[in-house]
């Protein structure tokens, strides 16, 4: 490779930053799309009505569903981190069925509580959230947990006290920080829900936007509504991020030589984590999994396979592509970071993707589908829009926030001096950078990408607006069924959706339960 | 300073260009050989492929034509203003969507004398952008065993104090019950359509929940007596085995017979604006009203043919049994004009918002 220097400027440097620039103005664009489509009706006729009628319910109905699904998904993820926390018969097996609910969007479980057991209202959706997300706060926890220094053990064993209570009395609050990110995590995941919500009928704000917005089937009214709940999500999540990113919460005890092994059970106790365990098993594996599977069989011959082969295709793409991206553009951000270059342009671009992420998808979905539109009469316009790209690149920018997230974390455990040293030695380019940085920063990443990848496959809201001719993915085809009251006849796709997303769980298992001393990170 | 790039470097780089090369191959090659086959009729719709598929296998294999479509559940025309070149015809389930789609000039003159000698023009858009292929009630469906159809009379009665608690619906904001609203307010006025929709709000038994059919569940079930919902579901749940116990509980009223008619929705098909493939796609639209599509349509979905003479399945033929004014199946129709009903959704979903209709009970 042949690059120039001039007086100190490094042409890959630049090109870097112009790299950065770029990714960054992608990220902008959606957000820039809703504030100037939304901006010159903000203050019409709509939000005054909605203001005055609908819109506190839904914002109190919001709040209280997300701050009920954080509560359930803590409550129900008990029993899977006291897997991390002790060894007992069976540990392994029940910390790996208890992510299993991660394999089925929340979306879905809503579609089958409600056509099986006529399941509606707000408790229902908590129910369901909380089983649909509580599996991350079990791998975010059981990954902090893993992180302790055997010290604390060894200081426990000394005095005699290293009984599960004292472990435990000692151990839960170092990993409080992990939970609590895991709560912020969970809070916007069931902020931004459209599909559970509108399936079980709580008038959440992103319910109350979908009904406002295409009942009037139009975007001039559509469109402050939707800038108002951009608006509503980034500044809480802005919030929320300061105050995560404080002294105190940035990251759990660091690792400094040998990492915590897990202490042994004995007695009646080994049935806690199991009896803990139990409601997440039965309402978030055993049930659906029952249900799935009994339509699967009674079905099975009449499968199209061809059809079911191409939605496999269309998902597959969607998946890897758009967690292909995510990683990339977070990687661009994170090098500038590392290499302490623009530090205006990594506050930015880091506030931007969080944006990007905190936003509901059927609002970012519909931003996308006005960035592009095709009134210019611009052919490549209608090309593009053509394409799966603009659905994958509203994908990808979207969760490039949770690869930026636990990028810069890892980069929390690495010193200083491997940036400096980058610096000194004028190789601050991204190949330098992953070169120099992936054995600390490729366990979490590769972690974040089965989280991102099992994430879009499961993708509705964003597919449904942006899904080109001839594009449909297992999740849009399985929505299909469901409108149309065939919720049996889409199980087995549901059950391929479910298998192709087991290895990247098995993957993200792993990760958490690999002490970091014996894992690549 | 330079320096050449070595081996291991070339490597890592050809390998990145051949993964770019997959990702483009993968990702953005299965869209472009569209403009290679010109005689690709490209339809945009908010129907169910179950039911437009079939259609579209027939065409394809009598004419050799193929059909690409894209199924949206939502956002149809927001989808057509932003990206108005991407289809040639657009079918909705809600003809009322392409008066809206026709008033932001997204559709263009049909001139197709044969959907003008075939479709009456009643089922026509007067300024000839689109037409309807088939209709169907937006009838009350009752309990057979709890209720009598001497009890009801017109769509009124679901908001008569004696049915409190026993009425269910889905979402007021749905389309079919925008547009059902619409034509409410329409024949009613304003005034008279607030009181109309919370007396019915009142009627709730539930919470507006799920799409028509959960509430013929809901009937069967004991939770409610009376629903509103399209008649066509109830063929479908009799021809479904997991559904027959649904559509055996419950029977199809044909409301105000005596006055204005039964409101119905029509379906509707359309040429987008910006198609360069007109001929093709006319030639679509013109299949879709033939005897045979109209047929197949009919059997297939349940709804009604728009061209008169035409048979009807036998279970449309039962519904509104014991009302006198309903023979074979055919009843009243109130008809009130498209653009009043597009002009009324704003009103209405206003309406809906100020007595938190999605809310109640």
């Amino acid at each position: 490779m042949r690059y120039i220097s001039i007086n100190g400027l490094d042409a890959r440097a630049i090109s870097g930053k112009v790299l950065s620039i770029l990714l960054l103005a992608a990220c902008v664009a959606p957000l820039a799309t809703l504030a100037v489509t939304g901006a010159p009706d903000f203050l019409g006729s709509l939000l005054p009505h909605l203001a005055a009628t609908v819109l506190p319910g839904q914002l109190a109905m919001s709040l209280a569903v997300s701050a009920g699904a954080v509560v359930a998904a803590v409550a129900l993820a008990s029993g899977g981190v006291l897997c991390g926390l002790f060894r007992f018969p069976g540990d392994w097996l029940l910390s790996r069925l208890l992510l299993l609910p991660l394999l089925v969007p929340t979306w879905f479980l809503a579609v089958l509580y409600q056509y099986r057991l006529g399941a509606a209202g707000a408790g229902a959706l908590v129910l369901v959230l909380g089983v649909g997300f509580a599996p991350l706060v079990q791998l975010l926890v059981t990954a902090a947990l893993r992180s302790i220094p055997s010290r604390y053990h060894d200081v426990l064993r000394n005095l005699g006290r290293a009984d599960p209570v004292s472990v435990a009395r000692l151990l839960l609050p170092l990993a409080l920080p992990a939970c609590a990110a895991a709560s912020v995590l969970v809070f916007f995941l069931a902020w931004a829900d459209e599909g559970a919500a509108r399936t079980l009928a709580v008038p959440t704000l992103t319910v109350g936007l979908y009904d406002q917005w295409f009942g009037r089937q139009d975007d001039a009214q559509g469109a402050p509504l939707a800038l108002a709940t951009m608006l509503l999500s980034v500044l809480p999540a802005w919030g929320i991020w300061a105050w995560l990113t404080r002294g105190q919460f940035r990251g759990t005890a660091r690792l400094q030589g040998r990492s915590m092994e897990p202490v042994r059970l004995r007695g009646p106790a080994v049935l806690v984590p199991w009896a803990l365990g139990a409601p997440l098993l039965a309402a978030g594996v055993l049930y659906p999994a029952y249900v799935v599977v009994s339509w699967t069989v009674a079905r099975l011959r009449w499968v199209d396979l061809t059809t079911l082969g191409l939605d496999l295709i269309d998902s597959m793409i969607v998946a890897l592509a758009g967690t292909a991206l995510a990683a990339v553009v977070a990687l661009v951000f994170l090098q500038r970071e590392a290499m302490a270059r623009d530090r205006i342009l990594t506050a930015v671009s880091t506030r931007v993707v969080l944006a990007s992420f905190a936003i509901p998808p059927l609002v970012l979905g519909l931003a996308w589908l006005w960035m592009f539109p095709e009134g210019s009469g611009a052919a490549w316009v209608a090309w593009l829009n053509s394409t799966p790209v603009p659905l994958v690149a509203a994908l990808g920018l979207r969760f490039c926030a949770v690869f930026l997230v636990a990028g810069q974390s890892a980069l929390l455990r690495v010193a200083r001096a491997h940036g400096d040293v980058l610096r000194v030695v004028g190789r601050t380019d991204l190949v330098s950078f992953v070169r120099l940085f992936r054995p600390f920063v490729a366990g979490p990443m590769s972690a974040v990408a089965c989280l991102v990848f099992l994430a879009l496959l499961q993708d509705l809201s964003v597919s449904l607006v942006l899904q080109p001719f001839g594009f449909t993915t297992i999740s849009s085809r399985v929505f299909q069924y469901a409108q149309t009251q065939r919720v049996p006849d889409c199980a087995v796709w549901m059950l391929c959706q479910a298998v192709i997303g087991v290895y990247p769980l098995a993957r993200l298992a792993r990760w958490a339960t690999v002490a970091p001393d014996r894992g690549s990170s | 300073m330079a320096r050449t790039m070595t081996t291991g470097e070339l490597r890592r780089w050809r390998t990145a260009v051949a993964a770019c090369c997959g990702v483009w191959l993968c990702v953005l090659a299965p869209s472009c050989d569209r403009d290679e086959r010109p005689a690709e009729i490209r339809v945009i719709t908010d129907r169910t492929e179950d039911h437009l598929a079939p259609i579209f296998e027939a065409y394809t294999k009598a004419t050799k034509i193929p059909i690409t479509a894209v199924y949206l559940q939502e956002g149809l025309i927001s989808r057509l203003e932003s990206r108005p070149t991407e289809a040639d015809v657009v079918i909705t389930k809600d003809a009322d969507l392409l008066e809206i789609a026709s008033s932001k000039g997204l559709l263009q003159p049909l001139a197709s004398r044969r959907i003008e000698q075939v479709v009456p023009a009643k089922y026509r858009s007067p300024d000839g952008t689109f037409f309807s292929d088939s209709y169907r009630g937006r009838v009350i469906f009752y309990s057979k065993d709890r209720v009598s159809p001497n009890d009801l009379r017109s769509y009124d009665d679901l908001a008569d104090p004696r049915w409190k608690g026993r009425v269910c619906i889905r979402s007021g904001y749905h389309d079919y019950n925008l547009n059902i609203f619409g034509q409410v307010l329409a024949k009613n006025g304003e005034a008279s359509t607030r009181t109309f929709l919370e007396k019915l709000a009142a009627n709730l038994a539930r919470r507006p929940v799920g799409n028509d059919r959960d509430q013929a569940k809901a009937i069967s079930e004991g939770a409610c007596d009376l629903t509103v919902a399209n008649s066509y579901y109830q063929g479908i749940m009799l021809s479904s085995s997991d559904q027959r116990p649904w559509g055996e509980a419950t029977r199809v009223f044909f409301p105000d017979q005596d006055g204005c008619g039964s409101y119905v929705l029509l379906s509707g098909l359309a040429l987008t604006k910006a198609t360069t493939n007109v001929s093709a796609a006319r030639e679509l639209l013109e299949y879709m009203v033939q005897d045979s599509t109209q047929d197949f349509t009919t059997k297939l979905t349940y709804a009604y043919p728009v061209i008169a003479g035409r048979p009807m399945p036998e279970i449309n033929r039962q519904l509104g049994q014991g009302q006198p004014q309903v023979h074979d199946g055919v009843f009243r129709i109130c008809e009130v004009p498209l653009k009043t009903i597009a002009a009324n959704r704003e009103k209405v979903i206003r309406i809906l918002d100020e007595i938190h209709f999605d809310q109640r009970p």
